[in-house]
């Protein structure tokens, strides 16, 4: 890491990454929430807080790294079987979530090494108590402690930075308040208020029915009751919600989380419609607030009413003055801090600019339209002979073709930074596993698109750790097979024909074929008849719960299957591929496609329909005759100035009759360091175009991407080279 | 279940109920007005509530109004047995009569 620039840039990945982890973290939590076993979310949760911890100790965020450091032994405990996530947990987990998010805004503004303001540092402390609680050997004394508010003295409210006072109450404060009409509307407050009570501790609660009026007046068939209540419980305050959701149109719900502000408390005291000392006595009564606490709580509300109840110009005179004394110093401080962050922060990202993605991807899909458009007035204006139109059109087709690119362009982003990241993945691995590891990366400027970057991350985590933890041997074990102590895993990126490869290798043991393959005897993927290939053997590895017993260890439980890696990068429309000699080591070689919505690509036309190909599979053309063609026995091979190519009969592909042109054209492709020749009736020209799904019935028609429209109103079809190129030896194979 | 009231004096304007049957909003209106008219003709009303077999909030808010009721009005109010459908939601509301 050479200089300030780069470092700062560093830094911008790690906020953006962390962020991105924080998003995978949640929705996984929230999955978690749904399904308290599912492992794989655990998983994930685990392998966010573990990445932000790593990253933090890198960059010297110590704070945030020793938070996550509580968060990891916490979460590995649930791993390992030995804690349970239990609904208190999941609260916490997400909590501490959503606390790790407001550190990292406040790191990014300040220095690496701040110190958190007051309000941040006791929420750590919060947080990070609740989770050793979780932790073995938690103190459950200090616990009871805290809940029993009553013993605390006047001194134990706690005063935070200048003015801020918070409740000592480790309890929800709810205040419910139900409406005329509950009961007619068939509903029972007292099923709501014992299945809130299930779901965690109702320490205290007072009814409270002021409001009823008296004699006659009083309508039994009415609602006059509310309660007080302090609820003791892990649930978010969401759920809290959730269970009155049925009855929130025929009450009015309030509630206050643990350990919250005097100040909340004094709104609560001035929304509810009973008396201030009848509702200050019912707090203090219920254990909400201490006597010391709820004097203060009054003096507050006093004073704000005060300046209330005064003329205008008082009000204003008095408001000011009060604030500054009461509430307003902090808060301007705050103020002024938050306004040097952002300047800070504005400084930093000067060269950065964040995009809302949908904006972008609008952008790009206006962009696609402008070049479907631009075609359409190209190919009308070609028909018209108006040699300044012409000219006119091309260079505007020109233009559209340049901001076509550097559109795409915004969101391609060099791998190098991801890849770079994995250095600390495969050090920290090599490390623990007390093995000597090193981490070559090439490629690293391969620009890929920033959803496919965020997307790949994940499973090259997984086939790097699996590279080290499984591939390379230890360094005794490498010194008797003759090789040097230190393993190398590397990490290449490149471009190759329409789509971008990243291997993943490593020079270790390689994969025990023999292991697999009576795994996949057993698993019945086989028959013993059968005597698959060496290279299908190894594919069995990406299938769901694939494994031999000797590659289970707590690295390979920490990420995703193989068959998640699969999955993902099948989402993403790619292939994976895996080499493996047994003592030379392992290749995992991923294809993505460029998956540019706008390709640049060769029409071609067959019988009467048009087919586009991606431009750069296309390596030249060329024309014979059908004679030639005809002539040829014994399969379908030609002469390509002294090399044997392939070809493929497009008519015979698809069916069509009629009449063969009687020169027919040859489009040579290369895929995969392949190359076939297709033979068509007659070529077009280039045409940039864009791609459009098929609808889902098409699904099934694997070797067609998508459809465009053409100037003259014709549909034209989007060949998938890659796989026109398997079905079609498919096809053949099945034939023999 | 239909509710059954029945009335005991008790000497000079004291009064015994034993209420049996379903104690629920959709006979809370009735009984509140009739349970009121005794609690203002009497000095003393005891009630047996050992009877309710099943009661909701609206039971439980007009228990909570007539004792009110009765220390404004200064009489005597008591309930003695309440089923134990009764004491749970009395229980849940940390109330007591």
């Amino acid at each position: 890491m050479a200089g300030n620039q780069s470092d700062k840039n560093f830094k911008a990945v790690y906020f953006t990454e962390s962020r991105e982890l924080l998003d995978a973290m949640e929705v996984s939590l929230l999955a978690l929430e749904k399904n308290n076993s599912d492992e794989e979310s655990i998983n994930s949760i685990f392998r966010a807080v573990h990445t932000i911890k790593g990253n933090s100790g890198m960059f010297g965020f110590a704070r945030i790294g020793e938070f996550t450091h509580n968060l990891e032994n916490m979460l590995s405990s649930v791993r390992t079987g030995d804690l349970q996530i239990t609904d208190e947990m999941s609260v916490l987990l997400l909590e501490a979530h959503d606390f790790i998010s407001i550190m990292l805004d406040y790191y990014e503004g300040a220095d690496d090494d701040a110190a958190l303001d007051p309000d941040m540092e006791s929420l750590f402390l919060n947080l990070a108590g609740r989770i050793d609680e979780f932790l073995p050997g938690g103190n459950d004394e200090e616990h009871d402690k805290i809940s029993s508010t009553e013993t605390y003295a006047p001194a134990e409210v706690s005063i935070e930075g200048d003015n801020e006072l918070y409740v000592n109450n480790d309890c929800w404060h709810i205040s419910l308040r139900f409406g005329k009409n509950v009961f007619k509307d068939g509903l029972d407050p007292y099923s709501f208020i014992s299945y809130l009570g299930e779901k965690g501790e109702i320490k205290n609660i007072k009814t409270v029915y002021e409001d009823m009026p008296f004699g006659d007046k009083m309508m039994a068939d009415q609602c006059y009751l509310g309660f007080e209540m302090d609820f003791k419980s892990s649930m978010s305050k969401r759920e809290i919600e959730d269970v009155f959701d049925f009855v929130i149109n025929d009450c009015e719900l309030r509630i206050l989380p643990p350990n919250t502000g005097i100040a909340d408390y004094v709104t609560l005291i001035e929304d509810l419609p009973e008396t201030t000392m009848r509702i200050g006595d019912m707090l203090k009564e219920i254990g909400s607030l201490t006597g010391a606490e709820l004097k203060m709580a009054l003096e507050l509300q006093a004073r704000k009413s005060e300046s209330i109840t005064k003329s205008p110009e008082e009000l204003l005179v008095g408001n000011i003055l009060l604030e500054e004394k009461m509430v307003q110093k902090p808060v301007l401080e705050a103020a002024l801090e938050k306004q040097t962050l952002i300047k800070k922060r504005e400084e930093s990202n000067r060269k950065l600019i964040r995009i809302d993605a949908e904006k972008l991807d609008h952008l790009i899909n206006l962009i696609g339209e402008l070049v479907i458009t631009g075609s359409n007035v190209k190919q009308i204006s070609e028909s018209e002979e108006k040699i300044g139109l012409v000219k006119s059109v091309t260079d505007m087709a020109k233009l559209i073709e340049e901001i076509r690119d550097s559109t795409m362009g915004i969101r391609m982003v060099q791998i190098g930074e991801t890849f770079k990241r994995f250095e600390r993945v495969v050090r920290d691995l090599s490390r623990e596993k007390g093995k000597q590891v090193e981490l070559e990366i090439y490629g690293g400027d391969t620009e890929l698109d920033k959803t496919l970057i965020d997307k790949i991350s994940d499973p090259l985590i997984h086939l790097i750790r699996n590279a080290v933890d499984h591939g390379i041997g230890s360094p005794d074990e490498r010194k008797r097979a003759g090789k040097s102590a230190i393993g190398t895993v590397t990490l290449n990126a490149f471009h190759e024909t329409g789509s971008i490869i990243i291997e993943v290798r490593d020079d270790g043991n390689g994969l025990d074929r023999d292991k697999i393959y009576v795994k996949a005897l057993e698993l019945g993927l086989v028959k013993p008849d059968q005597n698959p290939s060496d290279y299908d053997i190894y594919q069995y590895i990406f299938l769901p719960g694939f494994s031999t017993a000797s590659e289970i260890s707590n690295i390979s439980g920490r990420g995703v299957g193989m068959d998640v890696v699969k999955k993902n990068i099948e989402s993403l429309r790619g292939t994976v591929v895996l080499e493996s000699e047994k003592g030379e080591g392992t290749t995992i070689r991923i294809h993505l496609p460029l998956t540019l919505a706008i390709i640049d690509g060769f029409m071609v036309k067959l019988a009467d329909s048009y087919y586009v190909l991606p431009l750069d599979m296309v390596t030249e053309c060329t024309e014979v005759s059908r004679e030639e063609l005809d002539s040829k026995e014994g399969g379908n091979y030609m002469n390509l100035r002294g090399d044997v190519l392939p070809f493929m009969k497009m008519r015979e592909f698809f069916m069509e009759t009629g009449d063969e042109p009687e020169k027919q054209k040859v489009i040579v492709v290369e895929y995969s360091r392949k190359k076939v020749g297709l033979v068509v009736d007659d070529l077009i020209g280039e045409f940039q175009t864009v791609i459009k799904p098929l609808g889902k019935i098409f699904s099934s028609l694997q070797w067609i991407s998508g459809s465009t429209i053409l100037g003259t109103g014709e549909v034209a079809y989007i060949l998938d080279i890659p796989k026109l190129i398997k079905s079609a030896q498919i096809m053949e194979y099945n034939e023999l | 279940m239909k509710l059954h009231i029945m009335r005991k004096k008790a000497g000079d304007n004291k009064v015994q109920l034993k209420i049996a049957g379903n104690m629920t909003i959709y006979s809370i209106k009735k009984l509140k007005e009739l349970l009121l008219r005794e609690l203002k003709s009497s000095s003393r009303i005891t009630m047996d509530l050992s009877g309710i077999n099943e009661a909701d909030t609206s039971a439980f808010q007009m228990l909570v109004f007539l004792k009110r009721e009765a220390a404004a009005t200064d009489r005597e109010f008591h309930v003695v047995n309440m089923s134990n459908r009764l004491q749970s939601i009395f229980s849940l509301y940390n109330e007591t009569i």
